[in-house]
């Protein structure tokens, strides 16, 4: 083992050669650095949403944070010619201790003016601020509206794919086409947490956004047809108690194992002269699993005055699980009551859970948000916003009050 | 009376108005002498956007920025590309960190990019048309 590793060393020796005289040969190529961050403050009147589970801003706590939201991240680009480069964006953010992730590294292929092919790790474009999410400065709010832009819709942030960007123009109207091919696995956050690992492969997405002067708009479509989301160990003892009893079939039923996930998208942004407004609407079918469907939207309408930038923002989120998952359950328990009403009533007892896991997924919120932003003369903007939560499925409200200074260079 | 408030307000929304051209003169592309192509504001709008870089039988064009603090370059930006400073940087922040472009550079002041315009053909910029030598340049009035 040990001398394999040596073994590893020794042949990289010659490609650190052939590497370093390519360099000293052709010293100028062209290299650059951006970064961004954020800094942040938020403020949760109230933490009763998070026992519950089902709320999509189950970082919040109680008090005052600073780490929700701020970040630092770094993007470095190799400009091997005016057709290739290769670019990585590491980001850190301080929920995760700083602790960088690349969401970005791909190799660039500029084949024409109209197109780009990328291969590499991306960020999938699943929303209009999916792949840009990160970067604070590039949108009005603290954070684009949780309902739709939820920690677990970013379960599969980034894809291992190879993208083409095509784009043309006609008259007065300025197209992009976006396609990818590729598969993901990476740990996301989940409630309370908990992490999990997800992983997906086959996938692919097409997006046409469409330009007009002062219109814009999006439309996407994506499929995820071999996804798997591993199961948290919370309920992991509800599928053992399955197995055991014999009702493997509605295990498989359940867990979200190769299953088929599809996203649609559509969002439309109108800015015209100080005006904005800006709507999107997402809606995600899983194929019968615990997982539900979902069906969130939101509409922001704001105006500018000079520097500042003004703006309310009113969104729903809902997702939903009616399969009856534990009829066989209840129907087997029904059977065997007569005879063995200790074993029916543990039948019982796992159809209630079953019911009871499928119904903690299920969410119904809405909020409000209104919301500041300054934009200084140079690339830094400050931001406050007050969003108001409100979950109607358990009957609880809350008050997120956040500040953040968003910069890039 | 009435009519002297009149052309008072009149002068005055004029004044607000022509802003920023009032004072600096007029605002127009520069290209080098030789270009033929019909060059008009929504092109050269799409080329400081990234969004188109040449005709199909054209050259590529590489557009030049005026710096940061040079007032024709907020004219430009609001007046061709239809954006304030803000909403311009914010567009160019989700192209760099999406991987989808880069803005165009700047040269170092007035002078230069108009050094490069006429020495190279692929450079393009624009300029207060009082302070060059129109007759030198392919000059494109945005009016």
């Amino acid at each position: 083992m040990r001398e394999q590793n040596f073994r590893h060393w020794l042949a990289l020796f010659p490609c650190l050669l052939i590497l370093s005289s390519i360099s000293s040969v052709k010293a100028d190529i062209d290299w650059d650095l951006h970064g961004f961050g954020t800094l942040s403050g938020a403020y949760m009147d109230d933490d009763a949403m998070n026992q519950t589970g089902s709320t999509e801003i189950n970082e919040f706590e109680r008090g005052v944070q600073y780490d929700v939201d701020s970040k630092l991240a770094l993007q470095g680009s190799l400009h091997f010619n005016p057709q290739f480069s290769f670019t990585a964006q590491a980001v850190a953010p301080a929920i995760d201790d700083f602790e960088p992730e690349i969401e970005w590294g791909y190799l660039s292929w500029w084949v024409s003016d109209a197109l780009i092919i990328r291969t590499g790790r991306l960020r999938r474009p699943n929303y209009l601020y999916s792949d840009n999410l990160r970067v604070g400065y590039t949108y009005p709010w603290v954070r684009p509206p949780s309902e739709v832009y939820s920690r677990d819709s970013q379960f599969f942030a980034s894809v291992d794919a190879i993208n083409a960007l095509y784009n043309w123009t006609v008259d007065d109207w300025h197209f992009e086409f976006e396609t990818y091919f590729g598969k993901s696995s990476r740990r996301a956050d989940f409630i309370a947490g908990q992490s999990v690992k997800t992983s997906t492969r086959n996938d692919f997405g097409i997006f046409l956004s469409m330009e007009y002067d002062w219109l814009n708009l999006r439309f996407g479509y994506q499929q995820l047809p071999d996804s798997t989301i591993d199961t948290i160990s919370s309920v992991q003892p509800l599928y053992d108690g399955l197995n055991v009893a014999g009702f493997g079939d509605i295990v498989d039923d359940l867990e979200v194992e190769n299953k088929q996930i599809e996203y649609f998208n559509f969002a439309s942004g109108i800015d015209y002269d100080d005006w904005l407004m800006l709507f999107e609407y997402i809606y995600i079918p899983v194929e019968n699993s615990i997982a539900p469907d979902e069906t969130s939207w939101y509409l922001t309408t704001g105006r500018r005055f000079g520097k500042w930038t003004l703006h309310y923002t009113y969104a729903e989120r809902k997702r939903n699980n009616r399969t009856d998952f534990s009829a066989p359950v209840r129907e087997q328990a029904a059977l065997i009551a007569p005879v063995n009403p200790a074993a029916a009533g543990g039948l019982n007892f796992l159809a209630d859970s079953i019911d009871t896991t499928r119904d903690l997924l299920a969410i119904d919120n809405e909020s409000h948000y209104i919301g500041l932003r300054y934009d200084f003369d140079n690339p830094v903007a400050i931001k406050a916003e007050l969003q108001q939560i409100n979950d109607k499925r358990n009957g609880y409200d809350s008050e997120l009050f956040s500040v953040a200074l968003d910069f890039f260079f | 009376m009435i009519s002297t408030l009149r052309l008072m307000t009149l002068s005055t929304l004029l004044y607000l108005s022509g802003g920023l051209t009032a004072i600096a003169g007029e605002l127009v592309i520069i290209a080098h002498p030789s270009i033929q192509h019909p060059l008009d504001a929504d092109f050269v709008s799409q080329l400081y956007l990234g969004k188109q870089r040449s005709y199909q039988n054209g050259i590529d064009f590489i557009p030049l920025q005026l710096p940061e603090d040079d007032p024709l370059r907020r004219q430009f930006t609001e007046q061709v590309l239809n954006k304030s400073p803000s909403q311009l940087r914010a567009y160019w922040a989700k192209r760099i960190f999406t991987g989808k472009g880069k803005p165009p550079s700047s040269a170092v002041n007035r002078n230069q990019a108009i050094k490069l315009v006429l020495e190279d053909r692929q450079f393009l910029s624009y300029a207060d048309i009082d302070t060059i030598d129109a007759k030198q340049f392919r000059v494109i009035r945005l009016k």
